[in-house]
């Protein structure tokens, strides 16, 4: 034991870090400057630092005497605990809540992201800073307005900011328009103290007043990164004087009611004609989620002064109001690819309008500004390693190359890996199946579930395990038939021959209630089956993937051994148990150790822009150097496609490493 | 008299091994088997008709849309090339007349389906107009307008082609065109509340089901 290192991710902001087997959470967090809710110092007596444990089968510390305290055995069933109670023995997954995030969560460099090479970003280039001002009280022998008088003040101390060449002569212009809206009575509030805000869009930009407060507010700067899924929305609010994330809030796309995918939300509006009721459910769900950040880092939403959003070319478009008809039909091209500063006013979000809202350049109709927030916090453009990026969705896009230049290319997957289209299939929430395992000899399943309950589907990751095991013990062969040669396969209780063909029952409460006594809901799921057709879903998923990466590096004219490693980002790259991902073939083959799993990097680039507006300039060059392909079009595509559609490909020589095992996997 | 008709027993004995190579190559979804196998029952003059129907087909009940797609691969290339004359008499021997089209619809560059579909449609010996992908409806209608074309076939994958696909039908169906075109839909898009509301003629959930369909009106 002693010092093995494990594994402690933390939700909601899918944080890895690196921790000593044997230590409670709390140490871990506190050993990170992990500003950490607890009072009484981790001596569990002040009951703050409440986690909740999302791992199935955690191996920690048994709740003592002082979580039963504070925790009714109940909550402790849902798997909530005191971060100071628990010690950690293998991997762990835990949520922290509300009240540990609203403290602040220092943002630390992803620990997968820190053995790249890459460390937090030291340089801060803000567009924002502020100023404290002292405002002269007019009278009658100076009856000064009170704009002049707020110029003055702001002179007065500082005489680097610049308010106009002339500043008795001016426009007042929509920025000052607004402010001169409240001026009157903020300059009287607390004694003509007034803090003035300048932003600034690039870095040789003047800086330009662009909002006041009364009173000494000059250490209350704070941004909103937002990255926009088609299905997730998640809002990063960050305190601008130290670079910390200071609440997280996230809420499912309400858009999803007019469209579960992409396409079908865009025909949706097409049809409807439904551009401005797209935008305000995305706009509504911003106010919501700036709302909820602000509750939760307890500050007013005057205090957020920056605002960037990425997301794909979808969600891009229909979040300015800008239709995204033509991203759905042939040659699938977006309005317009520039970045953009809008106005919070002019969007309808909901704190002073006079804050901008930024967001990086596209790249095409299917490569969006969420791809380059995933190469910006990737860094993968700095890399001496030829390395291929998978943000792996229903819309998948992949990013091949280093310091050297980049390519990109969109890939349709499916949503197969949200669930949909898979019988029993359902989305990474509490309930799904996650992680499979099957005995080689018993050929019995054993099942991890989200949240430890009774399961009630399976989501991306479950099919994944469940499809690499099924191969490892020849269940299933290498194209994803039924092994029907087997008569241990086929005499298997858990095998069935179904009207629509084979089934392998992952779950039948009948079997395999005795390992769910933590049966909290009330479900009356009787069977959780993959089914033939299941499993034909994935190969068209995994093989738009493993034939996008394999088509884009024969475009490149690289060979398959050139390719050093692979970034797996999103929620999915994140969750997945990379290795399996590996053995069925979802990307090219490299070392296990050169798989790294980033988490959601187009949050963490949405998080830069805000924090370094320097990278804003490095996504201009990185949106017009990328060169983006189109693999549609290729002549190859229909035969890389169909041999991809072999686990792990039809041809084993691209997968040497995995070569032996499936050796022993029959082709037919 | 009688050595004939042995020659033929031993041919047909002969032909039965090599069809059931394919079978077991398609069932079993080993693609160069599947090639090697149909281009061997190819060279020792089975035809062409019975490989799909007897081997392919068999094979595909086994091996579902996996084997379809792979089939269709094989089937590629120089297996495929068979000279007008060739399939004019296999034409003949199913009793065709006219013309199939077939596209995708426009908006839509997915060409798998409508390949594999074309790839059967072939092999059965049908004469085929591909007007490839991303189709205007207008297209469809010129097409249907030109002589002895029968049947209109649109694949369509993407759901924000309904508009285009209820145009093309519409076009197809609600003029003079009507009596001379049937039209099939196919694709992931389809479905059969589409079909009904467009007034199509038919839909496929796969290509087996469409180039069934497709046999039938030809023969007509
Ligand atoms: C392969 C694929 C592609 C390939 C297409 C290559 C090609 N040359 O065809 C590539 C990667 C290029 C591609 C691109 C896109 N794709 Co795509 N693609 C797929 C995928 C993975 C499989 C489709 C397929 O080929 N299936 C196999 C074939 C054999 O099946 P099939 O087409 O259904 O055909 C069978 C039957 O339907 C029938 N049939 C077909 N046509 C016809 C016609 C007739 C007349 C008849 C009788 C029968 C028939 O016969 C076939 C055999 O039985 C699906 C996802 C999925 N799981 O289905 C997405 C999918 C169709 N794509 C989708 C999308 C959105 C796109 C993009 C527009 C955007 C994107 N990047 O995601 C882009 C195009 C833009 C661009 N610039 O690339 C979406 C559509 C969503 C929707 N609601 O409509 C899907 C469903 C994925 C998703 N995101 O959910 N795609």
């Amino acid at each position: 034991m002693g010092n093995k290192r494990i594994t402690l991710i933390l939700e909601p902001i899918s944080k890895r870090i690196n921790v000593v087997e044997g230590s409670t959470v709390y140490e871990s967090l506190l050993a990170l400057n992990f500003p950490i809710g607890a009072l009484c110092a981790g001596k569990g007596t002040c009951g703050k630092c409440i986690i909740r444990v999302l791992d199935p089968n955690p191996k920690i510390s048994e709740p003592s005497e002082k979580e039963k305290k504070f925790l009714s055995s109940q909550k402790i069933l849902e798997g909530y605990r005191l971060a100071c109670q628990t010690k950690i023995f293998r991997d762990l997954r835990v949520f922290l809540t509300d009240s540990l995030v609203s403290r602040g969560i220092r943002i630390l460099v992803d620990a997968d992201l820190e053995s790249l090479g890459i460390t937090s970003n030291e340089k801060f280039h803000l567009g924002i800073t502020s100023q404290l001002c002292k405002i002269t009280s007019a009278d009658l022998s100076n009856p000064r307005n009170d704009l002049s008088g707020l110029f003055e003040g702001i002179i007065e101390r500082n005489s680097n900011y610049k308010i106009n060449e002339n500043h008795t002569l001016f426009h007042v212009n929509d920025i000052l328009y607004n402010i001169i809206k409240k001026l009157p009575h903020i300059m009287r509030k607390e004694d003509g103290v007034v803090t003035a805000f300048f932003r600034k869009l690039s870095l040789e930009d003047p800086w330009i007043l662009y909002d006041i407060d009364a009173g000494d507010k000059i250490n209350k700067i704070f941004g909103l990164a937002i990255d926009i899924g088609t299905t997730t929305i998640v809002g990063y609010l960050i305190c601008l004087k130290t670079g910390e994330i200071a609440a997280v809030s996230a809420m499912l796309n309400p858009q999803v009611a007019i469209g579960e995918d992409l396409i079908s939300r865009i025909t949706y509006i097409v049809k409807n004609n439904a551009i401005h009721k797209a935008k305000e459910l995305v706009i509504n769900a911003i106010n919501y989620i700036l709302e909820d950040c602000c509750d939760k880092a307890h500050i007013s939403i005057s205090c957020v002064k920056d605002i960037s959003v990425v997301g794909n070319t979808g969600m891009h478009h229909i979040f300015f109001g800008i239709t995204p008809e033509f991203l759905a039909v042939s040659p699938y091209i977006p309005v317009f690819k520039a970045p953009i500063n809008v106005s919070a006013g002019m969007l309808g979000i909901k704190c002073n309008p006079n804050v901008n809202v930024y967001s990086p350049p596209v790249i095409a109709g299917y490569v969006g500004t969420d791809t380059i927030g995933c190469i910006i916090s990737s860094k993968i453009n700095t890399y001496d390693k030829y390395s291929l990026l998978i943000d792996i969705g229903t819309n998948g896009e992949l990013v091949l190359g280093n310091n050297e230049g980049l390519v990109t290319c969109s890939c349709a997957a499916g949503s197969a890996l949200e669930g949909a289209h898979i019988l029993h299939g359902m989305r990474a929430s509490e309930g799904a199946i996650e992680s499979v395992k099957i005995d080689r000899n018993t050929l019995e399943p054993s099942i991890g579930v989200i949240g430890n309950i009774k399961p009630l589907g399976l989501c991306g990751s479950g099919l994944i395990d469940t499809i690499a095991e099924m191969l490892k013990c020849n269940i299933i062969m290498r194209a994803g038939k039924f092994n029907i040669k087997s008569e241990k396969v086929m005499k298997h209780r858990r095998v069935v021959k179904r009207e629509d063909g084979y089934h392998y029952i992952i779950y039948k409460a009948e079997w395999d209630k005795e390992q769910y006594q933590k049966n909290i809901n009330d479900n009356n799921i009787k069977e959780i089956t993959i089914s033939h057709k299941d499993i034909y879903q994935l190969q068209l998923a995994k093989g738009a993937f493993l034939s996008a990466a394999n088509l884009l590096l024969e475009m490149e004219h690289k060979k398959k051994e050139s390719l050093e490693q692979v970034l797996l980002a999103g929620a999915f790259g994140t969750y997945i148990n990379k290795k399996n991902a590996a053995f069925i073939g979802l990307f090219p083959e490299v070392e296990q150790n050169s798989i790294f799993q980033i988490g959601n990097s187009a949050g963490m680039g949405a998080q830069l822009f805000i924090k370094d507006i320097e990278q804003r300039y490095l996504a201009n060059k990185i949106a017009y150097e990328i060169k983006y392909r189109e693999i549609a079009s290729l002549p190859s595509f229909q035969k890389e496609f169909t041999f991809s559609l072999y686990f792990p490909h039809y041809n084993l020589d691209r997968f040497p490493l995995i070569k032996q095992e499936y050796d022993e996997i029959p082709l037919k | 008299m009688e050595k004939v008709s042995l020659e033929n027993k031993k041919k047909a004995k002969n032909h039965f091994y090599y069809i059931n190579n394919v079978i077991e190559a398609v069932s079993s979804l080993d693609f160069f088997s599947m090639k090697d196998t149909i281009k061997q029952a190819i060279d020792v003059g089975v035809p062409v008709i019975e490989i799909i129907k007897k081997g392919i087909l068999k094979g595909l009940a086994e091996s579902g849309e996996m084997g379809l797609i792979l089939a269709a691969e094989a089937l590629e290339g120089e297996i495929l090339c068979i000279d007008e004359e060739t399939r004019r008499s296999l034409a003949k021997a199913r009793n065709y007349s006219g013309k199939v089209v077939i596209g995708t619809i426009e908006g839509d560059i997915h060409n798998l389906g409508k390949n594999i579909l074309i790839a059967l449609m072939k092999s059965y010996g049908m004469d085929i107009i591909d007007l490839g992908i991303d189709v205007k409806p207008v297209k469809f209608e010129e097409a249907a307008r030109m002589p002895d074309v029968k049947v209109i076939g649109i694949s369509y994958l993407l759901s924000s082609g309904e508009p285009f696909i209820k145009r093309a039908v519409s076009l197809l169906k609600n003029g003079e065109l009507a009596n001379k075109v049937k039209v099939i839909l196919g694709g992931a898009a389809v479905s059969p509340e589409i079909a009904e509301e467009t007034k199509a003629d038919a839909y496929a959930k796969d290509a087996l089901e469409g180039v069934d369909i497709i046999d039938k009106w030809l023969r007509n």
